[in-house]
């Protein structure tokens, strides 16, 4: 007769695998306020990629003081530049009892699974200035509408430097959508114009002593340069850096994005060629109203893209922009 | 020869598996290793058209829709020298969050010369004569893609898909409209519908350069 020792154990196993099926997972504690109760006053997480620019600072700080102003407590969390510092961050905040998440990814396919885990635990999402690559995570996303606004630049860049010429390109940091879209808005208006010739690109990560520092090896190598596009002001003030002490300032054009404060005063002393203002201030408050709106009014027909334009600094127009906004 | 008390030993160890194999059914119950899910409950959105076809379905549907119902030029820039965030407001379209606005206007004037970049047309009405530009050069920025306003970026999994539609849509610019205008020459008459994005109402460029969506030389006799 069979052993029936190893019957007995198959059906175990059998158990085992079929006590996954149909069963829902155990579900995490709801938060208050994740089956739809309002609350008035609510506790929000700031997570941005990075306090090492004063760009994201001042993201940072507006949805703060904005989600304070509307009477919620707020904290801000640094994940600076670390897909591993994001993860902690929000496991921090989930176990934290905080309402909601004002958001400025590091990674826009990384930080996806944060997003999920976060909607599944009932705290909702609002992704601000970085797009994750997802429809169905955050609540909502108040993006700058970097590929459009790197267009408008580009055809500046055409109209001060010419149709021919040798130029470097400084990116931001490997899988941010905004590397990819500002570069590939730039490349769509530049690239029409054969004259004008690609002679580096390098990424400097968005920071000002790297964008120096690529800068001075981009100089060395290519002494006949006529101008740079940095992909944001941080590495064109760090280009412009380089440059100056080249002495070739007024010879080699920089262009940035974002429409920081010293680039755009840059700009109005005619050392940067343009920039673009982003609105940071207006993204971060935006952000933080809609997680106010959820919370207090339960509204949740977000739109799931909100794009906010960016506008092109110009010495032309440089007199309607400062402190990372237009002036009242 | 079997020896005694074997089949209870038999029995004995049949019971123990068993009872070890419930315990551990029981236990696994409340504490599954695995989850399996059923395909359906995790199937996202369905994929999304491709962005030629939803270029190609814009062009022939919402954007010939648009253009036939395009202002007079005249209309339009009245309301610009008049008002401009005004007329941003009651003639443009407005997507996102920003002060720019997209105009659409159809027109027939005259051509007043040709540049590499476009083409000057003289629009002749009662109120006196309007000057715009007919782009013919490189075609660039989402003036066509939002002139409509029927497409949006939440419609699109991510942002850079957006943003090739109206690279998609430029491009169908310059294959199908822009060679009806290149051969043109000073004199000559054309009707057109055209499409210009406005950075802002405080900045209204004179003359307007419009993107054609919709030109054709108009016969002399006609």
């Amino acid at each position: 007769m069979r052993h029936p020792l190893p019957a007995l154990l198959t059906l175990g196993v059998a158990c085992l695998l079929a006590s996954g099926c149909g069963k829902p997972a155990a579900e995490a504690p709801s938060p208050p306020g994740a089956a739809g109760e309002k609350i008035e006053h609510g506790k929000f997480a700031v997570i941005v990629s990075t306090l090492n620019n004063p760009w994201f600072v001042v993201l940072a700080e507006a949805a703060k003081a904005r989600a304070e102003e509307l009477g919620h407590e707020a904290v801000v969390f640094d994940s600076q530049n670390d897909p591993a510092k994001e993860v902690a961050h929000f496991e921090n905040v989930l176990a934290g009892g905080f309402h909601a998440v004002l958001f400025n990814a590091t990674d826009s396919d990384g930080s996806i699974a944060n997003v999920r885990r976060a909607k599944e635990a009932g705290v909702p999402v609002f992704c601000i200035d970085r797009e994750i690559n997802a429809t169905d995570a955050a609540a909502a996303q108040i993006l700058s509408d970097s590929h459009s606004g790197c267009v408008a630049l580009a055809q500046r860049f055409v109209e001060v430097v010419g149709e021919e010429g040798e130029y470097a390109e400084l990116l931001g940091l490997v899988g941010d959508n905004n590397t990819r879209s500002r570069s590939e808005g730039f490349h769509s208006v530049v690239d029409r114009y054969p004259g004008l010739k690609m002679v580096a690109q390098q990424s400097a990560d968005f920071d000002r002593a790297k964008g120096l520092e690529v800068m001075e090896s981009i100089l060395q190598a290519n002494p006949e340069l006529d101008a740079v596009f940095c992909g944001n002001d941080a590495m064109a003030m760090g280009a412009y850096q380089a440059i100056a002490s080249a002495g070739k300032e007024g010879h080699v054009k920089v262009f940035g994005f974002d429409g920081a404060d010293d680039a755009v005063q840059s700009v109005a002393a005619g050392k940067m060629a343009a920039t673009a203002m982003q609105f940071p201030k207006q993204m971060a408050r935006q952000a933080a109203e809609f997680a106010h709106e959820h919370l207090t009014q339960g509204r949740r027909d977000f739109q799931q893209r909100t794009l906010v334009a960016v506008e092109l600094v110009t010495p032309d127009n440089v007199a309607e922009y400062g402190d990372y906004g237009l002036k009242p | 020869m079997t020896p005694p008390g074997a089949p209870r030993q038999h029995i004995s160890r049949f019971r123990t598996a068993l009872a070890i194999a419930a315990a551990g059914g029981v236990f696994a119950w409340f504490v599954p290793l695995v989850r399996l899910v059923p395909r359906a409950a995790e199937s996202g959105p369905p994929p999304e058209a491709s962005v030629d076809s939803v270029a190609d379905a814009y062009w022939t549907g919402a954007l010939a829709d648009h253009a036939a119902k395009a202002p007079a030029a005249a209309e339009v820039l009245d309301a610009l020298r008049e008002d401009a965030a005004a007329a941003g407001e009651r003639l443009g379209v407005r997507m996102g969050v920003g002060r720019g606005f997209v105009l659409t206007l159809r027109g027939e004037g005259a051509v007043t010369e040709v540049k590499r970049d476009g083409v000057g047309v003289v629009i002749e009405t009662p109120a006196g004569a309007i000057d715009v530009v007919l782009r013919t050069g490189p075609v660039f920025g989402n003036a066509v893609r939002d002139a409509a306003g029927a497409l949006q970026a939440s419609d699109f999994v991510n942002s850079q898909e957006f943003n090739r539609v109206s690279s998609a849509l430029n491009q169908r610019v310059e294959v199908n409209v822009l060679p009806r205008l290149r051969g043109l020459a000073p004199g000559q008459r054309v009707a057109f519908v055209g499409c210009v994005e406005v950075a802002s109402a405080r900045s209204v460029p004179r003359p307007l350069v419009l993107i054609p969506i919709e030109a054709r030389e108009v016969p002399p006799h006609e």
